[in-house]
């Protein structure tokens, strides 16, 4: 009867201890799996920082053209190269010059499908084209799509609404960041 | 008929088998402590690593994130950009905004002792190095537009200490000028 006794609580302290072992274990991967993701995330920033960086790239480019334009263009051309049809998704080389860009805001099949190339030593910026065919692509997708509107119902057009994304493939699938601007002609 | 010895003598039974159980038991509890120290402490060799990483990673995009607010403020409220060779940046002030002067603002790699650090110059004094240390700036390139309307700018940059496999960030961006009306 002692002996009997005595293993039932050998029992108990043996599942006492896998118990005891179990939490251990999920307290230690835990911990792991915290450390992994804030060191992940602190990677996600870093990409989001060059991605809004490559956003605002295509703003201030589409910004100085219809200065431009509206300086030494004027009347209906206020929207000469930074015109996207509507419904198409269009990319833009902010490499070239604004008055005389290679193709301004043009649609994705004619940019490398908007993905920007990666960097190489003699043209180290990120760009559509391929100067050197060497260039590969960056994990950056830019893509810019334009809603223009006739808010005055003088039948043109006075105001244009610009959506810049930029995407990425991250460890977890795919990250974007957007940035609007409006730009109007009076 | 229980007698006090026989009593004596079952308990003392009793307790040199529990005695048997008790160091087996503590023998697989001390087995299995040590088993789980030596994992944290791989585990916490391994984190050191790669948290040191990350404090890299955080310090070159601090730095990278400065120098760009640095110079879009100085765009915005400048004019008459030159990009010199194509390695630096010149502009100036427009007098009036803020009460600030017609000052020359350039921005240029060090040499010497400020090797692959970013500069700052006001009126061709006071250049001071606007990265820390700890970031080895490894390109700087300007361009400014024929119109003299946008800045294009390019940086290139590391961490002084970054291990094999750390790859330099690239950042690149393009400012239009104030007088764009941003």
């Amino acid at each position: 009867m002692n002996t009997k006794q005595g293993n039932k609580e050998a029992g108990v302290v043996l599942l006492e201890a896998i118990i005891a072992i179990g939490v251990l274990v999920a307290m230690v991967t835990g911990s792991l799996l915290l450390l992994s993701s804030s060191s992940r995330s602190v990677r996600s920033a870093n990409d989001r920082l060059i991605a809004t960086y490559l956003a605002q790239d295509a703003v201030e480019w589409i910004r100085a053209r219809w200065y431009y334009n509206r300086q030494f263009v004027g009347g209906s051309g206020w929207l000469t190269h930074i015109q996207c049809p509507t419904g198409r998704t269009c990319g833009l080389e902010t490499q070239t010059d604004v008055i005389v860009p290679t193709t301004g805001i043009s649609e994705c099949t004619l940019l490398n499908n908007c993905i920007l190339r990666q960097p190489d030593p003699t043209s180290p910026q990120y760009s559509h084209f391929d100067p050197v065919s060497a260039a590969v692509d960056t994990p950056y997708t830019r893509t810019i799509v334009v809603q223009t509107a006739d808010v005055d119902g003088d039948g043109t057009h006075d105001e244009a609404e610009y959506t810049v994304t930029v995407s990425w493939s991250s460890g977890s699938g795919t990250d974007s960041v957007e940035i609007l601007t409006t730009l109007y002609n009076d | 008929m229980l007698t006090k010895s026989h009593i004596f003598r079952q308990l003392h039974a009793r307790h040199d088998r529990q005695r048997g159980a008790l160091l087996v038991e503590m023998l697989v509890a001390f087995g299995l402590i040590s088993l789980t120290l030596v994992v944290v402490a791989g585990t916490f060799l391994s984190t050191g690593q790669s948290s040191r990483v990350t404090q890299r990673q955080i310090e070159l995009t601090d730095s990278i994130a400065f120098v760009l607010a640095d110079v879009t403020r100085e765009a915005r409220v400048g004019e008459n950009f030159g990009d010199g060779a194509g390695a630096e940046l010149t502009l100036t002030r427009i007098a009036g905004i803020n009460n600030q002067a017609a000052d020359v603002v350039r921005y240029f790699i060090g040499t010497g002792s400020s090797a692959n650090r970013l500069m700052k110059e006001v009126n061709g004094v006071d250049d001071l190095p606007i990265t820390p240390p700890n970031t080895q700036v490894n390109s700087f390139e300007v361009d400014v537009d024929d119109t003299g309307l946008l800045v294009r700018l390019y940086i290139e940059a590391e961490h002084v200490d970054a291990e094999l496999g750390e790859t330099p960030v690239r950042v690149q961006t393009s400012v239009a000028a104030g007088r764009t009306g941003i």
